[in-house]
């Protein structure tokens, strides 16, 4: 028995030798040429370098300062700026300023502006929808200002602090 | 009894060894017509079609390259054909973003002494990278000893690539 079953073995292993070897002959008619490729993709990376507004003391188109309007960068988001805006009144005015600067590698344009005031706090932003911005690497037409204007209607709030965020929406600029 | 059981097994052995040569020498010499007689390659590295071109439609470090279909110079594309082995080209696709296209074009040689035909192309991408290869009549394509044949590969940036990835891409053109 033991030795019907190492004859077996034998065959057997023999005839997966040969298959292997043929195998590997007919394998050698095969002719493969090949292109390995990679794509590696840029960034796209905005940043709001300086925010500013016009109310430095006295009230844009008042004699007296009253209100105060205050606009920074949100740290967790450069992308965004935080309006503050305290004692106002209503028909209180301010403009606001925001330069924003292209880091990535890739051209950008503004697709949007996204601002979370409130109902009675009207936010305009003058119309810089499409406009690009290519890479600060490039040397040029890097950065662009953007300006709007926040106007306080009558529903405001006495004695209420208002706090709201303006955020630049950019695209790749192919795609807007 | 126990010497004719002896008998038997060197038989088999004999016969092993014998089946085993005899589909060796047959493998070989079966992958040896398949090569020109004057070529250098070696058994089990069959080459005889090799890429004799292989350019892209968007060069770097091109002052004026703008990227195809498009207004900017962003990403830029290079093939290079493996110094050693003219079988495989090496495609780099740099700075690419959702929207970015490019085209190579390469050319296939049958270096051979017998026909070679292109038999199947066969693609491997991740989805966020769209390749396709050309011309259509590529696939069925017989190349005769020491004749060439154009194709191209398109390449095609989805809108689901993300920031700062590099994809790999590979492009197999089977003959026989």
């Amino acid at each position: 028995m033991k030795g019907r079953l190492g004859k077996s073995g034998i065959v057997l292993l023999a005839l997966a030798l040969c298959l292997s070897i043929t195998g590997a002959a007919f394998a050698h008619w095969e002719k493969v040429v090949t292109i390995d490729g990679t794509v590696t993709t840029g960034n796209l990376n905005l940043v709001i370098i300086s925010a500013a507004d016009d109310d430095a003391g006295i009230d844009p188109g008042y004699t007296k300062d009253v209100a105060d309007t205050t606009i920074v960068i949100d740290p967790e988001d450069p992308q965004r700026a935080i309006v503050t805006i305290t004692n106002a009144y209503p028909s209180y005015e301010v403009y606001w300023h925001v330069t924003v600067r292209n880091v990535g590698t890739i051209p950008a344009a503004l697709q949007g502006i996204i601002v979370t005031a409130p109902e009675c706090i009207t936010v305009e932003a003058w119309d810089s929808i499409g406009e690009q911005i290519d890479p600060y690497s490039w040397g040029s037409n890097y950065q662009r200002d953007n300006s709007g204007r926040i106007h306080v209607e009558q529903c405001a709030e006495q004695g209420a602090t208002y706090v709201f965020t303006v955020e630049f929406v950019y695209w790749n600029w192919n795609e807007v | 009894m126990t010497e004719n059981r002896t008998v038997t097994n060197r038989v088999w052995l004999a016969l092993l060894i014998v089946v085993l040569c005899c589909t060796l020498l047959s493998g070989y010499g079966c992958s040896s017509q398949a090569m020109s007689p004057g070529s250098s390659i070696q058994q089990g590295g069959d080459k005889d079609p090799i890429f004799t071109s292989c350019s892209c439609n968007d060069l770097c470090n091109d002052p004026v390259g703008i990227d195809p279909g498009q207004d900017k110079d962003v990403g830029c594309c290079i093939c290079v054909i493996d110094s050693t082995n003219a079988t495989n080209a090496t495609v780099t696709i740099s700075n690419a973003y959702p929207g970015y296209e490019c085209r190579i074009n390469f050319t296939i040689q049958n270096t051979a002494s017998l026909d070679v035909n292109i038999t199947s192309v066969n693609i491997t991408a991740p989805p966020a990278i769209k390749i396709s290869v050309g011309p259509s009549n590529l696939v069925g394509t017989t190349l005769g000893p020491g004749a060439k044949t154009d194709g191209f590969i398109d390449v095609h940036v989805n809108d689901s690539a993300t920031q700062s990835t590099t994809y790999t891409f590979t492009v197999k053109i089977d003959g026989d």
